[in-house]
Order: C-alpha cells, then sequence, then structure tokens
C-alpha cells in the first residue's frame, strides 16, 4: 500500500518565545542576593548576540533531528550551506509514514518535536549561562526523542474485512445434447 | 555628634574645601563609569579640571538590554545620584568623621547595586501568537 505523508510545521515564534520563556523563568527564580548578571544572562531575549545563538541552536537541533528521522524524509538536493537559520521562517517536516501509521499520535510527535528542538537549544544556552541546569535540558531532550521515536513507529491495527462469499450460481439447465453426452459416456 | 563641639566646623564642607570635593566627585564618576562600562556609549568627560567646574556634569549614555524595562530609568537616575552623593560623602568623612564612613560606604555600595538590579532587570517575553 501507498505510503502517506503527514506535514509537521513547528513556528518558529513558539519555538523562540518557549525558549525565551523558560529562561525567563529560570532566571527568575535563580534571582538571590546580588546576582542580577548572572540572572540576566541566563535569561534569553531578543538581543542580537542572544538571538543568534538561540537560531544557530534551533537550525543545530532541527539537523540533528532530521538524521535521527531521515528514515522517515524524502529530500533532495546535493548542496547544503551552515547558514543561521532564519528568524521568521517556521520549520516544516514533512515524514512519510507507512499507510498503517496511527495518526492519532500525530500530536504527540509534534509536541515531541518541539520539545526536543526546545530542550536542546536550551541546553546548549545554558551551558554558556547555566552550567548546572544545561545537563537537565539535554537529558530532556534524549527523552523527547525517544517518545519521537515511539510515536512514530506506532501503528493502526489491521481491519480484517470479510469477505463475501460469491453467491452460487444455478445449475444450468439440461439441454438435450447434454444428456446424450452424458448417456454415452456412461454406457460406452 | 553630641558633645563634641568641634563637629559642626570638622564635617560642613566650605568654599576652601571646594576642590577636595572635586577630586570626590571625578572619583565618583570614575566609579560609576566602571560600574556601569559594560553598557557605555558615550560618557561625559569628568577628568579632574584646574578650576572647579559646576557645569560639567556626569552624562553617561547606556546601550541596555531590548528587554530592559524604560519604566526604571527615573529610578536609575534616582540610585545614581544617591550613590554619588553617599560616596563623595563617605571619602568626605574619611577626614572629617570617621565614625560614619562605614554607613556611607555601604549606602553607595547599597546605591550601586540598586542600579545594577533595574539595569540588568528583563521584562517578561511576549508571547505572539502565530496564524496557522
Amino acid at each position: 500500500m501507498a505510503r502517506q505523508t503527514i506535514t509537521i510545521t513547528l513556528y518558529k515564534s513558539e519555538l523562540v518565545y518557549d525558549v525565551q520563556n523558560k529562561t525567563y523563568l529560570t532566571g527568575r527564580s535563580r534571582q538571590k542576593d546580588n546576582n542580577h548578571e548572572d540572572v540576566a544572562n541566563m535569561q534569553a531575549n531578543d538581543d542580537e548576540e542572544n538571538a543568534n545563538q538561540i537560531l544557530r541552536s534551533l537550525g543545530n537541533a532541527f539537523a540533528t533531528l532530521k538524521t535521527k528521522l531521515s528514515e522517515y524524509l524524502e529530500e533532495d538536493g546535493t548542496s547544503a550551506n551552515d547558514i543561521q537559520m532564519d528568524g521568521t521562517e517556521n520549520i516544516v517536516i514533512a515524514l512519510k509514514v507507512p499507510s498503517n501509521f496511527n495518526p492519532a499520535t500525530n500530536d504527540t510527535i509534534s509536541a515531541a518535536l518541539h520539545q526536543y528542538i526546545v530542550n536542546t537549544a536550551i541546553g546548549d544556552w545554558f551551558t554558556i549561562t547555566n552550567k548546572p541546569d544545561a545537563a537537565d535540558y539535554i537529558k530532556q531532550a534524549v527523552i523527547n526523542l525517544e517518545q519521537i521515536r515511539e510515536a512514530v513507529n506506532k501503528r493502526v491495527r489491521p481491519q480484517r474485512t470479510t469477505p463475501t462469499p460469491p453467491e452460487p450460481t444455478p445449475d444450468p439447465e439440461p439441454t438435450p445434447e447434454s444428456t446424450e453426452e452424458a448417456e454415452t459416456t456412461e454406457n460406452p | 555628634m553630641q558633645g563634641d563641639d568641634s563637629a559642626y566646623d570638622r564635617i560642613f564642607t566650605t568654599d576652601s574645601d571646594r576642590s577636595m570635593l572635586e577630586r570626590f566627585w571625578t572619583e565618583a564618576c570614575n566609579a560609576a563609569t566602571e560600574q556601569l562600562k559594560k553598557f557605555i556609549v558615550e560618557v561625559s568627560d569628568n577628568s579632574e579640571g584646574n578650576t572647579i567646574d559646576l557645569s560639567r556634569d556626569y552624562v553617561v549614555k547606556l546601550e541596555l538590554s531590548s528587554s530592559y524595562d524604560n519604566n526604571l530609568t527615573e529610578s536609575v537616575q534616582a540610585s545614581l545620584f544617591s550613590f554619588f552623593v553617599s560616596v563623595i560623602v563617605a571619602k568626605w568623612y574619611k577626614f572629617t568623621n570617621k565614625e560614619e564612613i562605614e554607613s556611607y560606604g555601604a549606602d553607595a555600595l547599597g546605591m550601586m547595586n540598586d542600579v545594577m538590579g533595574k539595569i540588568f532587570y528583563r521584562k517578561k517575553p511576549t508571547r505572539v501568537v502565530p496564524t496557522p
């Protein structure tokens, strides 16, 4: 049976906001005494150097994801480059899945893809700005990858289609020739 | 200062102390610049002159984060003002009123900490709901 394609769109603005919000909340909860600068450094925002780092990390995470999901991706092209991903263009992933793929996991896949990319980006960000928390996010990204694998490999149960036996064809009316033939065969 | 008859004469500043106060002012400017250097785009020249020039204000232009809260600017300015006062008084007290140096020194530190807290404060990010 033909494979089907599921298209998942990850909105860049949602990814960036999630990274900013998580790092903002982390910074706020780590506030103590006079560590203003440390807290500010944890909180990723739209400043050029922050945004560039986050976009670079999002791009790296997406590239890793493509490797992990390569068996479900069909892309052609013979060239690539390392130009940082654009801040506005969304991430679209078209997964070629078997015909018996379970579409009930579509939401799980998109949520896990989002989480994987966000956690990887925060892991990268905290490696620079808040080392003690970085490992947690990197671990979480590995778990997200497992969730993606599990969801992509879910299949629907095969459905048995009860065959309808063909209508019995009525015996043909005996013709005079066939009667003679039958008599000849019986009494040679 | 009760029981110290010379306190007033000793502590009160007069015109003859101006050149020394000018020196303290310059030192306070330098201290502020040192703390704010990370953000400075432009800063006034407050090097010590041969004459006392009261028109030479401390003017500093800072480049702050895109998520800096502009509502805090007045407060930053007020804290910086208090920082300058505390630094200058603390330095003046080195010569005139040693018992209170610590308190003014702590005030100056507190004020600068207050300034830095506001400068480093980040507004929460805002979510723009995408239209599919």
